[in-house]
């Protein structure tokens, strides 16, 4: 292992060999004991590597889990179920039948309407149906 | 007094207990909290993120899959999604200013006796991306190996171990141009 390959290795891993692939574990060990600067390398990412561990350990607040804990099932609580988002409720009795019918009604009333309007439409042409878009009644 | 398996506590979330939520928040909330903490740069919106976690897991948690995921690399993919939507949202300013604000509450750090490595650590730290933060937080304070790392962020084993190594150079640099002995 070369140097470079060593400090890549520090770089990526850490001082900790434990995380090293495999099969630079036993090489980078070797270098580090045998060449001074390897050694001088690996004592400082070491010592980044503990203020890692110091940092860590000094940030935990149990105090806050709980309370964050709280307010997540205060949350949870208020939210809809599932039930009661449910849209079927929609398509049974009452509602059901109400929505049918008005669907029902909606299609006679298309069916029967539909054909004249779409004669009157035809005899009054195009510039009365651009006329009567443009609410220009004195036209017709 | 047993405690319960990870799979367990997630099958009693499920099934809409409490006692299982609070179980697993007892369990790993401190580690989500501390890769929302270290990706965004200020406690209350890891707060907020650790919150709206707990409620994903509740809402979710039938579809973990014990055979697919750790739970423990599942939480993390739950934390960093909502981190990364947090970071959106606060590209409506500038990017940079919104990851570098202070925490107004001062931390146990200031009364460690290592508090100035510390500081220059957490300023080395805010100055990275937030990606490269959540590599490091995932790996070096979490323990994570390498793949559970890269499947929590969504990226390769390959691209995640290069995003690792110019992160903690970037800490490194940092750390040496904030040292006493520099200009």
């Amino acid at each position: 292992m070369t140097l470079a390959q060593f400090i890549h290795c520090l770089d990526t891993y850490g001082a900790d060999f434990r995380r090293w692939p495999d099969q630079d574990r036993a090489a980078g060990e070797r270098l580090r004991d045998t060449s001074p600067e390897a050694r001088q390398r690996w004592e400082a990412a070491h010592r980044l590597d503990e203020l890692f561990a110091l940092d860590r350990a000094s940030a935990a607040d149990r105090s806050r889990e709980s309370v964050i804990t709280d307010a997540a099932l205060r949350r949870i609580r208020n939210v809809p179920t599932r039930k009661s988002l449910d849209w079927r409720w929609l398509f049974r009795p009452p509602m059901g039948a109400a929505l049918g019918a008005t669907l029902a009604a909606g299609l006679i009333a298309g069916f029967y309407a539909g054909p004249v309007l779409h004669r009157s439409a035809q005899e009054m042409g195009p510039l009365a149906v651009t006329a009567l878009l443009d609410g220009e009644e004195e036209l017709l | 007094m047993t405690e319960d398996s990870d799979e367990a506590l997630m099958r009693g979330i499920a099934a809409g207990e409490e006692r299982a939520l609070r179980a697993l928040a007892a369990r790993h909330l401190e580690r989500m909290r501390r890769l929302a903490r270290k990706t965004l740069g200020s406690e209350a919106e890891a707060d907020d993120v650790a919150q709206e976690a707990l409620i994903r897991v509740w809402t979710h948690a039938a579809s973990w899959r014990p055979e697919r995921a750790r739970l423990s690399t599942w939480l993390y993919t739950i934390v960093w999604r909502l981190c990364v939507d947090r970071l959106r949202a606060l590209r409506t300013v500038p990017l940079e200013h919104a990851m570098q604000a202070e925490d107004p509450k001062p931390g146990a750090l200031e009364t460690l006796t290592r508090a100035g490595d510390l500081s220059r650590l957490a300023a080395a730290m805010r100055a990275l991306q937030p990606r490269q933060r959540a590599a490091l937080t995932l790996f070096y304070y979490e323990e994570m190996n390498g793949p559970d790392a890269a499947q929590v962020l969504g990226l390769s084993l390959r691209a995640f171990w290069s995003l690792l190594h110019r992160a903690r150079q970037s800490v490194q640099q940092h750390m040496t141009s904030l040292s006493p002995g520099q200009p």
